[in-house]
């Protein structure tokens, strides 16, 4: 009895998953917080990716103000690497019947690298990115 | 002695006699709906719901053709602008325009029309083949050309069209 319920456990889908919020370009994003293994200030990082151009985004001015960024340590099984991400950088809890697939279309059609779902909650539509496939596929390395 | 039947009088006695014989010609529900001036229609199985109006939310990095999502009871639905699809002007934010949930080549999404005119059932004779004339990307997804109240109405085969733009279509 116990051994069947360790197994449907192990395959049932969690209630809630855990993200890290931010804003690129404006828009809200957000990555799983188990990809994110700290979060530090501007200046506590050296070479770091901008997060826009990571996902494929054209930065506007706003964004390029180092002053309103956070540096997100993203883990990669080959060395983790620093994301400059905008503010304000939260914590979020997203019930999962909140978070959505990609509809055929947007996956078709959409030119951001990363995307992998949206979350749909009262401050509106979140788009859930996965750093590491938009690292994977990314053409600008910013110093 | 027996009057000859006149010509007539034949013509009118077979016509009386005649079995009416009920064909039924096969129908079409069509959705009929404007863009720019014109008429179009999809396929009535095509269209699962004609949208109140509801809010659109932006996803970045999509064509413009591509408006955004939608919240559909709890699922998730991309909406696409039909008129930049056929090279018309987009509709006017401001207007009153619909969203028709539409489904087709195995997948559904919502379709932005400037309004909705009718939904109707029309004999199958009433469809004509579309020219060879049509401009060549209109020519894969227009499936037939009716009229409706004297305005002649295009109809578009869905399943294409959002085969069409999956691969890049607008």
């Amino acid at each position: 009895m116990s051994r069947t319920a360790t197994k449907m456990s192990s395959t049932s889908v969690p209630a809630t998953l855990d993200v890290v919020s931010l804003i690129a370009d404006g828009h809200r994003f957000a990555v799983e917080a188990a990809q994110v293994r700290a979060q530090l200030s501007a200046g506590q990082s050296g070479t770091a990716l901008i997060a826009e151009q990571l996902l494929g985004l054209l930065p506007c001015e706003e964004t390029q103000n180092k002053a309103s960024r956070r540096i997100l340590l993203i883990k990669h099984p080959e060395g983790d690497y620093a994301v400059a991400v905008s503010k304000p950088v939260e914590l979020q809890r997203l019930e999962t019947g909140a978070v959505y697939p990609l509809p055929a279309l947007i996956v078709a059609r959409n030119t951001l690298t990363g995307l992998r779902g949206l979350a749909m909650g009262p401050e509106g539509l979140t788009m859930l990115v996965d750093f590491s496939v938009a690292k994977a596929q990314m053409k600008h390395v910013i110093p | 002695m027996e009057q000859e039947q006149s010509g007539l009088d034949k013509v009118l006695s077979l016509r009386s006699s005649a079995e009416i014989v009920n064909v039924d010609e096969p129908m079409v529900k069509l959705v009929v709906f404007e863009l720019d001036g014109e008429y179009f229609a999809f396929p009535g199985e095509a269209i699962a719901e004609i949208m109140p109006a509801t809010d659109v939310y932006f996803v970045p990095g999509c064509p413009p053709s591509l408006e955004g999502v939608i919240n559909v009871r709890g699922d998730i639905e991309s909406v696409i602008r039909l008129a930049e699809l056929l090279g018309k002007p987009a509709a006017d934010p401001a207007s009153t325009s619909s969203i028709l949930r539409g489904q087709g080549g195995g997948m559904h999404s919502g379709i932005r029309v400037d309004r909705v005119v009718d939904v109707l059932d029309v004999v199958q004779s009433a469809i004509q083949v579309p020219p060879a004339t049509l401009p060549e990307h209109l020519r894969r997804i227009v499936s037939g050309l009716m009229r409706y109240q004297d305005t002649p109405v295009v109809i578009l085969d869905l399943d294409r069209l959002f085969e069409d733009y999956q691969r890049g279509l607008g």
